[in-house]
């Protein structure tokens, strides 16, 4: 099929009302959850998802498209306003957005934001589409020894830098990896871990697992410290970003976007460190350096770029080889899989339509985004007065009807409990739940893989060292691995020289 | 005493999780084929690996810390924690084990409203009114969507059955 024709069923796919009306109101949504204070964008992901399993395929995952690109924009809005980001990846952009907010210059700001955002959306929209069906087309030639050594590779990378502490990141990916063992064995049929309980037969739930983890834990902390005060407002001012001062930033902006890309495109890196670098390089390079932490709109356009950078480029290894960028994209692959589709190289030969179908609706949602976003800047004052006493106990009953319905089964909703206090724990120790998720999910292929290739070779692990392939995937998993180790000693060696001192 | 760092209890914990993974879960709650050719293909094989990991993950946080003698981690909170917020901690989770015994009797629309008004009670809510509609309100609509719409089968309890 040549590329036109691709091109063209995707776009039967999503040039019609209903797709179009999906990924508007996965924005809205978005963008409202992101600009709630509490309210993550993972967060409004994993609510979301249950609503989308009575719409086609096309229509569910657009949807929870335009939550994630919404959420991460919305988190935005609060950073400049009351200087509490609503998602991580925001908080390169209070160092100057909320300054500009303090100068009557919040409009300013909001503005800069938005337009830095959609662009840098569409620039990563484009990265995907250039990079992923290439990818794709290279890992067709992957067998299960391939696959071992990538998700390896993915999982070193992913528990190494999603939390504070290497050790701690790792237990969490164990933790995760135990967890996806439990049900029945895909070799033998035989179970483990299911102590005759039925229910645990097909083994946990993921969606009961992931809003267990990432809804929960956010009431739970709630419970243990209710507060209901508003932090102040500040007004929008009369100032805003005009075409000069875009044009001006467009260079860290650009520079941003790419940041985002690079680093979205890696597995496991995610936003924050992209904003937080494309902040830092815009200051090196602009003339203007010593406004930035001031109030400099080249500041916010900067970490913006680097923020919305990787939202198309974390589903470059998402789509072209099943493995999630980040703890959103995988919540999205879960929906894939609900919908009875598989992520990697082969859905660009067998579902082609809703691939091509996907690349066009992120390219339409830079455009969406530009509109609602601009509408929700001016509505954050009512967003921010929402009483989280009332909403947290709302996001409790969404999460039991939304884990319910997954499977009819009110024995998943125990299992959201059980995993809403354990993420309750691990947030409370300080140990990071997005590796736990991850080896969740990439818990049963990496064992799958593994398995199939001992078959392959009848039991010999040279198989695991086949070709050239294997051999870079286990280089740069011992790569990051010692990367790793010694940047958390000399974070170590840090810390105790500032203690002694 | 010294006050031990969080660290060290959690490795601790961690250590003795995976030993008795390794040593009664894995023996316990795995069952092993007869006909298994070879171990890397046995369903012990990859819990076994990961038990281990656990374990050293846990002896690492211990050593790391014995070795690196910081200081106990804050607690965040000015005063260490208060007893009113272990209190509201345990009638949350006697909360949520209420809910999914009310659910089959209630119906999850009723159970839900039911949480809805005792959660907001217990963090104290200032929006009475508020919550009160939304208690009900919140429930009604998404039970709406997924019954009529999505087609789920909301569990409707022994009482007030609805459309």
């Amino acid at each position: 099929m040549s590329l036109m024709d691709s091109l063209a069923l995707g776009f039967q796919l999503v040039f019609h009302w209903q797709s179009l009306a999906a990924l508007f109101g996965g924005i809205v949504v978005g963008v409202f959850a992101g600009a709630i204070p509490g309210v993550s964008a993972t967060m409004a992901v994993a609510l979301t998802l249950p609503f989308t399993f009575s719409l086609q395929p096309i229509y569910g995952i657009l949807l929870l498209l335009g939550v994630y690109k919404g959420g991460i924009f919305g988190g935005s809005i609060p950073a400049i306003l009351i200087k509490t980001p609503g998602t991580p990846a925001s908080s390169a952009t209070v160092l100057d957005g909320y300054p500009l907010a303090e100068q009557g210059k919040a409009g300013k700001a909001l503005g800069m934001a938005l337009y830095a955002s959609c662009t840098a959306d569409l620039i990563s929209n484009l990265a995907l589409i250039l990079f992923a069906g290439w990818l794709a087309s290279f890992a067709l030639s992957f067998g299960p020894p391939e696959f071992f050594t990538l998700i390896l590779f993915s999982l070193t990378i992913i528990a190494g830098v999603s939390g504070a502490s290497l050790l701690k990141g790792l237990i969490s990916a164990c933790l995760g990896l135990l967890l996806a063992t439990i049900g029945l064995d895909l070799v033998y049929g035989t179970e483990r871990f299911v102590f005759g309980e039925p229910d645990l037969m097909g083994g946990l739930n993921f969606i009961a697992v992931l809003i267990g983890l990432f809804a929960l834990p956010e009431i739970i902390s709630f419970v243990w410290n209710p507060s209901d005060g508003h932090d102040k407002v500040r007004s929008l001012g009369q100032h805003h970003a005009t075409f000069e001062e875009y044009k001006r930033s467009f260079k860290s902006i650009v520079r941003g976007s790419l940041i985002g890309v690079f680093l979205g495109s890696i597995p496991g890196i995610g936003a924050a460190p992209s904003a937080f670098l494309s902040y830092s390089e815009a200051r090196r390079n602009s003339p203007r350096k010593d406004n930035f932490g001031k109030g400099e709109i080249e500041g916010v356009a900067a970490s913006e770029a680097g923020n919305n950078g990787v939202a198309g480029a974390t589903l470059i290894p998402l789509l072209a080889l099943g493995v999630p960028g980040d703890v959103i994209t995988a919540i999205i692959i879960g929906a894939f899989m609900i919908h009875g589709l598989q992520p990697g190289p082969m859905m660009f030969i067998a579902n082609v339509d809703i691939i091509y179908a996907l690349f066009l609706g992120l390219l339409v949602s830079s455009v969406l985004l530009f509109f609602v976003g601009s509408v929700a800047i001016r509505l954050f004052r009512f967003i921010a007065d929402i009483p989280r006493s009332v909403l947290f106990p709302g996001v409790l009953v969404l999460c039991v009807f939304g884990v319910y319905a997954v499977n009819n089964s009110i024995f998943d909703i125990v299992v959201m409990f059980v995993m809403g206090w354990l993420g309750y724990f691990m947030l409370r120790v300080r140990m990071p739940a997005a590796p736990f998720l991850i080896a969740f999910i990439l818990g049963p292929l990496l064992e799958d893989n593994f398995r199939q290739a001992m078959l392959m070779s009848g039991g010999s692990f040279d198989i695991l060292f086949r070709g050239p392939i294997t051999w870079f995937f286990w280089s740069v998993s011992v790569l990051s691995l010692v990367a790793l180790v010694r940047n958390e000693m000399r974070e170590r060696r840090s810390r105790l020289a500032q203690e002694a001192a | 005493m010294p006050r031990l760092h969080r660290n060290i209890w959690l490795g601790a914990g961690v250590m003795l999780f995976a030993l008795a993974l390794v040593f009664a879960a894995i023996p316990f709650g795995i069952s092993t084929p007869k006909s298994v050719r070879s171990l890397v293909l046995s369903p012990i094989l990859w819990p076994t690996i990961i038990g281990w990991c656990l374990f050293l993950g846990g002896a690492l946080l211990v050593a790391q810390q014995l070795i690196g003698r910081t200081r106990p981690e804050e607690s965040g909170e000015a005063g260490g924690p208060r007893p009113d917020a272990w209190l509201r901690l345990g009638a949350l989770a006697l909360l949520m084990a209420g809910y999914y015994i009310a659910i089959p009797l209630f119906g999850m629309v009723w159970a839900s409203a039911l949480a809805f008004l005792l959660l907001a009670l217990l963090i104290r809510t200032r929006y009475r009114v508020t919550s009160l509609i939304v208690a009900f309100g919140l429930p009604l609509v998404t039970y709406a969507f997924f019954y009529h719409v999505a087609g789920v089968p909301i569990p409707q309890g022994e009482f007030v059955r609805l459309p």
